[in-house]
């Protein structure tokens, strides 16, 4: 096996894949009726038995990479947000879970606004402030009409 | 056959049928055409939103999106040498180099002509096979299924991208995930960690969309800011006689298009890259290098992987076994219109089957105008920046998801799993074979449990029982050269017999 540079983060992945699955696992030796190939625990079991000899493939080649040089946490800590969550990224995911919220507390077409506007208006980059404000909330309010036009009205598809 | 003949024109009759295929295939081409935004990913979101609708409805749009999807990738592929769909990987080495030329137009142009003969080679295919492999298929038997069933999951090989290993937990998990909520065989709930909330299990229309839609959104956040580049297209319509010049060419690989396109586990990216080794095996004077800008290299895999489509249908809609990751979205959606992809829907629906050939091919037309009428729109619209783009998608996502049963649970677990896909994705898991196992894991468990139960728990008996019936025996074959391929002794036992057959020869 070829050692290849290591993944920052790689290892953490694969050990929490691993706990996953062995909680999974777990779960589905729970399924009553494990006697046989077509016994409804048959399946599960069989398939968290395949997610973990691969996991653990896995685990052996990130262990043979190459880990490069040792290097102060804050250093590698940086590289692991730079490789898996620069700040678009970063950024993205807590605003994903709020439109989520938002969705539920103030229904679609204001956590819609809200969500494509500032995301806009973070991702839009090269601009100053004021016009980038102005072209995401005109560009979300006309995503908004949009979609409320054509899903809604035309589609007759219900909005969250 | 006239029933037939009317149901194959039906859309082509029906001003609203025909305005929806058209609004598929413009739909398709736009996304195909916009590097990130795979076609996997436009026909998982904007399937969703038809599935309140009439199935003859939402069929029209599905058919006008895979089609111009599978085309709309040439696009990026020629003016920036970024494929916008797998299928359009090997039209970017002859592509660009021609877009580089100063000939992008005519490219496109040219693209555009052969993605029409190769579609239509592969339609007629679908009209004339489909039909028989569902004669044979109707004879299947559960263990039967189950092989079909492994032959699709096998795509993963395929699919896996830089790790088999990688790609074979994805596709466990996705297995794991079809799993949850009731089992149906016995009525126990399984995996549900005691919540009855999971007692229905996951809907798989919210997977494909978080992973392929918001999860593949939250990866093109990465570099989103790298800028559009900009091409000069012009000279758009080709001589009738470049065509003419083409045209061998482009049935010969239609041909290779359209059996790459309908082998379980094979796809247009396949047939296209297969076609362009064949194109430069055969062609003696190309009229550039290869990867320098010849034509040929651009004709073969455009003719090829829309060729594939047609193909891809025959054991999509025969046998209910996806040939890539497209396909196996369309199944799903097949599901959720109440069609049962199999033989048993062109006994039960033969309607539809012709429809859907109908659809095809005036999907394949509208491409063709589409194509040569609005190059230079197309040119324009790759330019849209990503930062108003990917809030778009992740929104159309969640609408999406909403409707499909219009439960927030599901636009929960699409966000979940976009997340979850996106940290896979980072760490090299590809989603394509999540979704397979998805969609393919129940039909693969619930044939294996037939068989056992029939062959009394005994796995000598499973043995005995997948070489004793000659479909399954053929099948069997089907599933060990499968896994053979997907094995580094492949290549060389195919080297051994060339040299041996070679040495016989000489």
């Amino acid at each position: 096996m070829p050692a290849h540079p290591r993944r920052p983060g790689e290892l953490g992945l694969t050990l929490l894949l691993i706990a996953g699955a062995l909680l999974v696992g777990r779960e589905a030796l729970r399924i009553s009726g494990l006697s046989g190939p077509s016994s409804p625990g048959f399946g599960p079991v069989a398939m968290v038995a395949v997610v973990l000899a691969g996991l653990a493939i896995e685990l052996a080649r990130t262990c043979l990479d190459r880990r490069g040089e040792p290097e102060p946490f804050a250093v590698r800590l940086h590289r692991l947000a730079a490789a898996v969550l620069p700040p678009p990224v970063a950024g993205a995911i807590p605003l994903l879970l709020l439109y989520l919220v938002g969705l539920e507390l103030v229904g679609f077409v204001p956590a819609s606004f809200l969500f494509l506007a500032i995301a806009m208006a973070l991702l839009l980059h090269g601009r100053s402030l004021r016009p980038r404000l102005l072209l995401a909330g005109a560009v979300a309010t006309g995503t908004v009409a949009v979609v409320r036009l054509l899903f809604q009205d035309l589609f007759q598809v219900l909005l969250p | 056959m006239e029933t037939a003949l009317g149901y194959f024109l039906m859309s082509w009759l029906d001003p609203y049928l025909l305005a929806l295929v058209a609004a598929g295939t413009l739909a398709g081409i736009y996304v195909g055409a916009i590097p990130g935004l795979s076609v996997t990913m436009a026909v998982s979101i904007l399937i969703s939103f038809t599935y309140a609708w009439d199935t003859n409805e939402a069929l029209a749009l599905m058919v006008g999106i895979y089609m111009g999807g599978v085309y709309g990738g040439s696009r990026t592929a020629i003016l920036l040498n970024i494929p916008g769909a797998p299928a359009a990987i090997a039209t970017a080495l002859d592509g660009y180099p021609l877009a580089k030329l100063g000939e992008a137009g005519r490219a496109i142009g040219v693209t555009t002509v052969v993605s029409f003969v190769g579609g239509l080679v592969g339609i007629v295919a679908l009209a004339f096979f489909a039909p028989l492999v569902a004669e044979i298929a109707l004879l299947f038997a559960p263990r039967d299924y189950m092989l079909l069933g492994i032959m699709g999951l096998l795509l993963v090989a395929s699919l896996s991208g830089e790790s088999l290993t990688k790609g074979i937990v994805a596709g466990a998990i996705g297995i794991l995930i079809s799993m949850i909520g009731l089992d149906t065989m016995s009525a126990q709930p399984r995996l549900t960690f005691g919540s009855s909330a999971l007692l229905g299990g996951v809907s798989y229309v919210a997977v494909m969309i978080g992973m392929f839609g918001i999860a593949e959104a939250l990866v093109q956040l990465h570099g989103y800011t790298a800028p559009a580049v900009k091409q000069r297209v012009d000279r758009i319509v080709p001589s009738l006689s470049t065509v003419l010049r083409h045209l061998p060419l482009a049935l010969r690989a239609s041909l290779i298009g359209v059996w790459v396109g309908a082998l379980p586990g094979t796809g247009g990216d396949i047939a296209a890259l297969m076609a362009y080794d064949h194109a430069k095996k055969s062609v003696k004077k190309p009229s550039r290098p290869f990867g320098r800008g010849a034509w040929e290299g651009l004709v073969a895999p455009e003719a090829a992987n829309n060729a594939a489509v047609g193909g891809a249908f025959i054991p999509m809609l025969t046998l209910g076994i996806p040939g890539d990751a497209v396909t196996a979205v369309i199944i799903a959606a097949l599901f959720i219109h109440g069609l049962r992809p199999g033989p048993n829907l062109m006994v039960d629906t033969p309607h539809l089957f012709w429809f859907t050939v109908g659809n095809l091919t005036l999907a394949n037309l509208f491409m063709l105008l589409f194509g040569l009428v609005g190059i230079r729109l197309f040119a324009k619209i790759v330019e849209v920046p990503k930062a108003i783009l990917l809030p778009i998608v992740v929104v159309l996502s969640v609408v999406g998801a909403y409707a499909i049963n219009n439960n927030p649970a599901d636009v929960r677990w699409a966000v979940g799993f976009g997340i979850l896909g996106y940290f896979l994705r980072i760490y090299g898991y590809q989603l394509g074979p999540v979704v397979l196992g998805v969609i393919l894991g129940p039909i693969v468990e619930s044939n294996f449990r037939r068989t056992m139960i029939t062959v009394h728990e005994s796995w000598a008996g499973l043995a005995l029982e997948l070489v004793s019936h000659p479909i399954t025996l053929v099948l069997t074959l089907g599933v060990l050269v499968s896994l053979l391929r997907g094995t580094p002794f492949w290549p060389r036992l195919v080297a051994r017999l060339r040299r041996r057959s070679g040495a016989a020869a000489g």
